[in-house]
């Protein structure tokens, strides 16, 4: 997982149920009402990166998660003005208590930022909360300044994490091609197990990013971009499986399948599909056993064309390299 | 015309040419349409949901009325009849196996008497060379057999090679009669009695057990949904976590094993190790999806987009737990309780 993504999945991660990550807001009552939500306040337009509300208390806690050191001053205005029933609306969130609800601004930031962000924030006169992730803290810093929930979460000190976030989000439109790459290959392989012939870049940036639809257009149209260089760096590397075909004025670009490993008997199949990122994907061997069953019962008669065929009844199926 | 009880007329279940049961999962839209892609003369019956399926090698009984997994019920030979099946469910992607996870095998019916149990770990290639049980195959023979297997997985070093592969038991009721039962881990059926209402029985309980585990797991599938077309909205859903309990030595070669494409994973992937952790981009070739796993020395995540079929996580509980760790885990207390607890408990 890119670095700079790591305090929003740390986030994230933090509300899962029965996940590595301890579900520490979960547990404080917290739920995810949002994510990228357009909000509109005094101050003009914002887009809040992840909203969260508490369903006792109808608290909705607007969190800005930056993936740098630097904020935008503007922006950072702009969330202080938003009132909580617009963003109640915006957000389609669903009050279960007869409450009027309640709004706080929270920075989101690496640890190894939080001297910059807060920085930042007190040039523009803003003293909103900043919760800080590193790889195996989250720590609420200027508490004071927040709502008694978030207190109560951290009122032990520092959540400890157990181990790395979930990656609910893979990649953004700012991440690098090399990041999404694999992924998009491996939309690429799924297609070729399902037989399909071709794909337009837009399915194709659809299919690699499942969150693609939370997006703006401006962040769509970065993510489609950065998905279709993806996808010619890996026609350009297996042109025997893939070719590219670049958006013109008449037609959307889209990636031909030229062949699928599908097409294979079943013993060249899955060499097939070993060759398909082989250049990017180096292997690691290892010395293993080969055993063969021999048993003379009703067992053995449901196994007897199994054993032969090699499905799953030896290490290897007998196919294969190692 | 023909109904079911020309079924139960059919079908012998000898104990010298056992009766067959094969449970095929299906996700299609067009049921009798799949069918008949399947070669010999597709029969339909008086019953919209029977139909028979006469081959050059015998007739199989084909029983949708479980829409999701359907029964193949034959008294052929496994030989004349599992080649056939095998090619066409291998051949589409909208169909697979059950893959029971051991504790299904191990208490496969309520007071059942087993007769003979086996098990099967090959450690092969994810399970480093000294392993004290790297690969461990085990049959017993005779009344209450798993007993044996309960006292190995109770000593530490070999706990995690005890994996069910499967099981015979006889099984007795009043009301129905006796028979005697074989399963195997990707729900493959042999019996023989006198009943055969009670073997659909057995066959109904065993099914309705993975099923569970199943919709659980698709439960917990991930989610995104857009709010509006000015972009927002949420995510519901969560990784599911598998625990281990013996460590993995290198994440990095045990993810390019378990992503090597071959069986019984079939798993293509990708895999980028940081800080010892693998990040694979994986696709399920079984179904044709693509599939997310964070691999530890102690754990791994799996996440399942929303659409994708919960039999991929079961059958990578099934395998893993023949491959790398019999006595691993699942975070998920509902899931760890479809998976492993003995019937009749939180079931």
């Amino acid at each position: 997982m890119e670095e700079r993504l790591l305090p929003i999945n740390t986030l994230l991660s933090l509300l899962l149920p029965n996940d590595v990550t301890p579900p520490a807001l979960a547990n404080g009552g917290f739920r995810l009402g949002g994510l990228e939500i357009p909000a509109a306040g005094a101050a003009g337009a914002v887009t809040i990166d992840c909203l969260l509300s508490h369903a006792d208390t109808n608290h909705l806690v607007l969190v800005e998660a930056k993936s740098g050191p630097n904020i935008e001053e503007e922006q950072a205005v702009k969330y202080g003005q938003l009132h909580a029933s617009a963003v109640v609306q915006s957000a389609y969130v669903t009050l279960s208590v007869r409450t009027p609800p309640t709004a706080e601004t929270v920075y989101l930031c690496l640890g190894t930022h939080l001297e910059r962000v807060g920085l930042g924030l007190a040039n523009a006169g803003l003293g909103y909360p900043i919760m800080t992730v590193s790889e195996s803290l989250v720590s609420l810093e200027r508490a004071s300044a927040a709502s008694a929930g978030l207190r109560a979460v951290f009122a032990d000190g520092p959540v400890s994490l157990l181990g790395p976030p979930a990656r609910m989000i893979l990649f953004d439109q700012d991440s690098d091609v090399e990041v999404i790459k694999p992924r998009v290959l491996a939309v690429l392989v799924a297609a070729m197990a399902q037989r399909l012939t071709q794909l337009t870049l837009v399915s194709l940036a659809e299919r690699a990013t499942p969150h693609f639809a939370l997006y703006g257009r401006q962040a769509q149209q970065k993510i489609k971009s950065k998905v279709g260089h993806a996808a010619r760096q890996i026609a350009n590397e297996e042109p025997s499986s893939f070719h590219y075909l670049p958006t013109t004025g008449s037609r959307e670009g889209l990636v031909k399948i030229l062949r699928t490993p599908e097409d294979n008997a079943f013993q060249g199949r899955t060499q097939a599909y070993q060759a398909v990122g082989r250049a990017t994907k180096p292997r690691k061997t290892r010395k293993t056993v080969e055993v063969v069953a021999n048993q003379m019962d009703l067992l053995a008669e449901l196994d007897t064309v199994d054993n032969a065929s090699g499905d799953g009844a030896t290490l290897d199926g007998g196919e294969g390299e190692r | 015309m023909t109904t079911r009880a020309d079924m139960a007329d059919d079908l012998a279940l000898s104990s010298v040419s056992p009766t067959k049961t094969y449970v095929v999962e299906a996700h299609v839209d067009d049921p009798t349409a799949c069918l008949s892609e399947l070669p010999g003369r597709l029969e339909a019956t008086e019953d919209v949901f029977l139909f028979r399926l006469v081959t050059a090698e015998g007739s199989y009984w084909v029983d949708q009325l479980d829409e999701r997994f359907w029964r193949f019920h034959t008294d052929m030979r496994n030989a004349d009849a599992l080649p056939m099946l095998r090619d066409w469910v291998g051949g589409r992607r909208d169909l697979d196996w059950m893959w029971l996870p051991s504790e299904h095998l191990r208490h496969v019916w309520p007071n059942a008497v087993s007769r003979r149990v086996r098990t099967d770990f090959r450690g092969g290639g994810l399970v480093g060379g000294d392993a004290p049980a790297r690969d461990m195959r085990v049959q017993l023979f005779g009344e209450n057999a798993e007993r044996l297997l309960d006292l190995i997985s109770a000593v530490p070093e070999y706990s995690s090679a005890v994996s069910f592969e499967g099981v015979e038991a006889e099984i007795a009721d009043a009301n129905f009669g006796r028979v005697r039962e074989g399963v195997t881990r990707t729900g493959r059926f042999a019996v023989s009695g006198d009943s055969l209402e009670l073997h659909l029985q057995f066959v109904n309980t065993v099914v309705e057990r993975y099923k569970r585990l199943v919709e659980l797991c698709e439960a917990q599938a991930i989610n995104w949904q857009c709010a509006s077309d000015e972009g927002g909205g949420t995510v519901t859903g969560a990784p599911i976590v598998i625990r281990f309990k013996r460590e993995i030595e290198d994440v990095g070669a045990f993810a390019d094993e378990l992503t090597s494409s071959r069986e019984p994973f079939r798993l293509w992937g990708q895999t980028s190790v940081k800080r010892d952790v693998a990040e694979v981009e994986a696709v399920d070739l079984h179904v044709g999806q693509t599939l997310q796993m964070d691999i530890t020395r102690s754990w791994m995540r799996i996440y399942l987009s929303a659409g994708s079929c919960g039999n991929t996580v079961a059958r990578l509980i099934s395998n893993l737990q023949h491959r790398f760790d019999g006595a691993l885990s699942l975070r998920d207390p509902k899931i760890d309780t479809a998976a492993r607890q003995p019937l009749g408990i939180g079931v």
